[in-house]
């Protein structure tokens, strides 16, 4: 009798219980659990080794677009104002409208994509973080598609509007400082560049502003972001200023590192004198070849910026006494001595350098150009002969190189710089396809698609080549990423088309 | 005894309680502590749900200071929050169990029916001394649990860090072997705590060795299934993130096995060694 009296009451508060949850904690465990195994689901099919097919597209849409059915923008991105569960389901949501735009872009419908992005920016605005990814995606989407001029002004929009920091995890926003850059050297290449120094003024402004309003994060990285900003605009005081002001900002294990790129940013600025004081500084606070190794050479380059040469080879020397292994810094230690002594008029010590660095680390990128630089140090001096044989060794080694190692990377290198030989060695008709090759394995890079325009205006000149130049400049023109190989591409296109006198 | 006997003692005395493993009357207290093990796994695994949210979101976020409540973050977590939970359980619920199998196994090694409401009475009755005589070996498991978290802003050197772990896991062992024979007091000799802490030593002459050989094979059943534990983030992020609930209950089964294991073990060796000589002194 005494259990029921009790029972009754239990069975009476249980619902009222059930009702005290939190109902958007729940659908926020729901929303982070249908995106996971949709996602899930997409990498199984993405990761695929005959790749997806159309089944698989039509079942991954499928996944993510009930993931938006069920959380929709209109039910949950009022809700997303405050921190909470709710906007965490908003911004669920929003993952799953992106990722909807990226499978479409992935199919090769960069319309599609581009249309669906347009309409999550719309329906997210209240989500930063959701509006930022979007944009960032639809610009490269806009790039693919040739349409570089509506490209700039999202990336614009990135710049202006975005704010800084994230307030929900508290971190800034790194994308829109690379994003400014980005977008100022875009605007620089294509010739406008009042827009490139508006831009650079506006982000000079905003980033000053945050470094001065209490509770930014990460003020030290927006303090480089400043000085590369007010680099880019030639205030080489004030980009140093910047450089100088984020010191106290970092911490104690931070400094060296700060002090390094202080010491980098005064070299660049020309200001040698500026470098050896804070390579002294960041080595006196740690002697750690992870600091004092890249503080000794940019010591040595800051000699070399002076003209003493001298002074510069025997800072490399001291670093290698100093240090029994070099480690990464080992490349650039030797390539620059290879130069140094090549400028001092001792090419034979500058070609044992060259040669030990490409035997010592031949995949390296600065051992393709130390050998780049043996064949075409006697091209200036007139020694045909000289470079001929040079250059067919350097050619028979990258041959066996690009047999042994399918690394994209060095691929990429060996062919660029295989390119480079036969151009230099005037074997023009297979530096053209050399050159077109290299372009069509790795498209889509600014350094590739300059390569190509090469080979197009090769081609012009090759008996037979004139059509081949005219459908690479017209591709050229309508799809590369590099502003400056667009235009070149486009006048060479124009000036093709122009009707013979 | 010497020694030797004393090792060989501790294997036999588990090989012999390994044949009452199919005697369903034995298992009743350990099926309750399962119970309550797999009742705390579930509200942990559906913490996020408004019928348990309302009481489980706020005592998580206490217990880890943060908000873990995410999918899948909190099946990555599970495995570790459902041993941080049997260690508070154990002390709570499980000294009872042991309290109540012990008196179910001696009446069983001494040929008498194990009567399960008699020993449930008893050691309900005895509850208090139980669990304090659990709570040393229930606070370094719980430290154990901890170490990692707690020392993740501290520096020292990898090994130390990987090590550390390690070290205090072996002391749990060797305390939970000093400590072996203190439920047996308690409830076979009808001790008080004070004066079974006070006996405790008086044990280790006869049976500490066989208390650390039972301790350290039952350990060594528990461990594959504690070292998978320890890969719950990569069996989550790479797998099905549930798999961390069969995880958590297959620990708490294997635990509940080992608990078994011991408990009749320790009994067996506290009955042939210990408690004759007890006897004899009188």
């Amino acid at each position: 009798m005494k259990l029921r009296r009790w029972v009754a009451p239990l069975l009476l508060l249980l619902p009222f219980l059930a009702g005290c949850g939190d109902s958007d904690l729940w659908a926020r465990w729901r929303a982070e659990r249908a995106l996971w195994d949709a996602h899930r689901q997409a990498d199984r099919v993405l990761l695929r080794p005959d790749g997806p097919g159309r089944e698989d597209w039509a079942l991954l849409e499928g996944r993510f677009q009930a993931a938006l059915d069920e959380f929709p923008a209109k039910r949950w991105v009022p809700l997303a104002g405050n921190i909470g569960p709710a906007r965490d389901v908003a911004a669920a949501s929003g993952d799953a409208a992106l990722v909807l735009g990226e499978l479409s872009a992935r199919q090769g419908r960069d319309e599609q994509a581009v249309e669906r992005w347009r309409r999550v920016i719309q329906e997210y605005a209240p989500l930063p973080e959701v509006v930022l990814e979007a944009r960032r995606a639809e610009s490269q989407a806009l790039a693919r598609l040739g349409r570089h001029e509506e490209k700039l002004v999202v990336l614009r929009a990135v710049v202006d509007s975005t704010p800084l920091v994230d307030t929900r995890t508290r971190q800034l926003r790194t994308l829109v400082l690379a994003t400014t850059r980005h977008l100022a050297r875009e605007l620089q290449d294509m010739g406008r560049g009042g827009e490139a120094a508006e831009v650079l003024r506006g982000a000079e402004q905003r980033f000053s502003a945050a470094l001065l309003r209490p509770g930014t994060p990460d003020r030290s990285s927006l303090a480089i972001a400043l000085s590369d900003v007010r680099a880019a605009l030639g205030d080489t005081p004030g980009s140093l200023a910047a450089l100088r002001d984020a010191l106290p900002l970092a911490s104690a294990s931070q400094k060296s590192t700060r002090l390094l790129a202080l010491a980098e940013q005064a070299l660049t600025l020309g200001a040698p004198d500026s470098v050896f004081a804070y390579a002294r500084w960041a080595s006196t606070l740690n002697g750690s070849r992870q600091v004092a190794a890249p503080a000794m050479l940019l010591v040595a380059r800051a000699f070399e910026a002076r003209g003493q040469v001298d002074s510069s080879l025997a800072t490399y020397d001291a670093i290698s006494e100093r240090f029994s292994s070099l480690g990464p810094f080992e490349a650039e230690i030797r390539y620059r001595r290879g130069l140094l002594l090549e400028k001092s008029g001792r090419w034979e010590l500058a070609r044992g350098e060259f040669r030990t660095l490409a035997a010592s680390l031949p995949t390296h990128p600065l051992a393709f150009q130390g050998l780049r630089r043996v064949v075409q140090h006697h091209l200036d001096r007139g020694e045909f002969d000289l470079a001929r044989v040079e250059g067919d060794a350097t050619l028979r080694n990258l041959s066996r190189l690009l047999l042994n190692n399918r690394d994209p990377l060095v691929q990429r290198e060996a062919r660029g710089v295989s390119a480079e030989v036969l151009l230099a060695l005037g074997r023009m008709a297979m530096a053209e396809s050399s050159l077109v090759d290299l372009w069509q394995r790795f498209p889509g890079d600014s350094v590739t698609e300059d390569a190509a325009l090469r080979s197009a205006r090769i081609a012009q000149h090759l008996p037979g080549g004139a059509e081949r130049a005219r459908v690479l400049f017209d591709e050229l023109r309508r799809t590369a990423g590099n502003a400056t190989v667009r235009q070149a591409a486009d006048a060479a296109f124009t000036e093709s088309e122009a009707p013979r006198p | 005894m010497n020694g030797f006997e004393q090792l060989a003692l501790g294997w036999q005395c588990l090989w012999h309680t390994r044949r009452e493993i199919l005697r369903i009357e034995l298992w009743g207290p350990w099926l309750a502590l399962l119970l309550a093990q797999a009742l705390v796994i579930a509200l942990l695994a559906f913490a996020a749900h408004p019928l348990v949210s309302w009481f489980m979101v706020p005592l998580l976020r206490a217990t880890t200071m943060e908000d873990i409540v995410r999918y899948p973050e909190l099946f990555r977590r599970l495995p570790g929050l459902a041993a941080e939970a049997a260690v508070v359980l154990g002390l709570l619920l499980g000294s009872l169990t042991v309290g109540v199998a012990t008196r179910q196994f001696a009446d069983r090694f001494r040929g008498a029916p194990a009567q399960a409401p008699l020993a449930w009475s008893e050691a309900l009755r005895r509850w208090p001394a139980l669990l304090i005589s659990a709570l040393p070996v229930a606070l370094v498991g719980l430290l154990v649990q901890r170490l990692p978290e707690s020392l993740s802003g501290v520096r020292m050197s990898s090994l130390t860090r990987n090590l550390l772990p390690e070290i205090f896991g072996a002391f749990g062992i060797l305390l939970t072997a000093l400590l072996l024979y203190t439920t047996a007091l308690v409830m076979i000799e009808r001790r008080g705590v004070l004066v079974a802490l006070r006996e405790v030593p008086t044990t280790w002459k006869r049976g500490f060795l066989a208390a650390f050989v039972v301790v350290v094979l039952v350990t060594l059943v528990r461990l594959p299934l504690d070292r998978l534990t320890l890969a719950s983030r990569v069996i989550v992020d790479r797998g099905i993130p549930e798999l961390a609930i069969a995880l958590a209950l297959a620990q708490a089964t294997v635990s509940a096995f080992a608990g078994f294991l011991m408990t009749g073990a320790a009994t067996l060796v506290y009955l042939t060694v210990v408690a004759d000589r007890e006897e004899d002194r009188w």
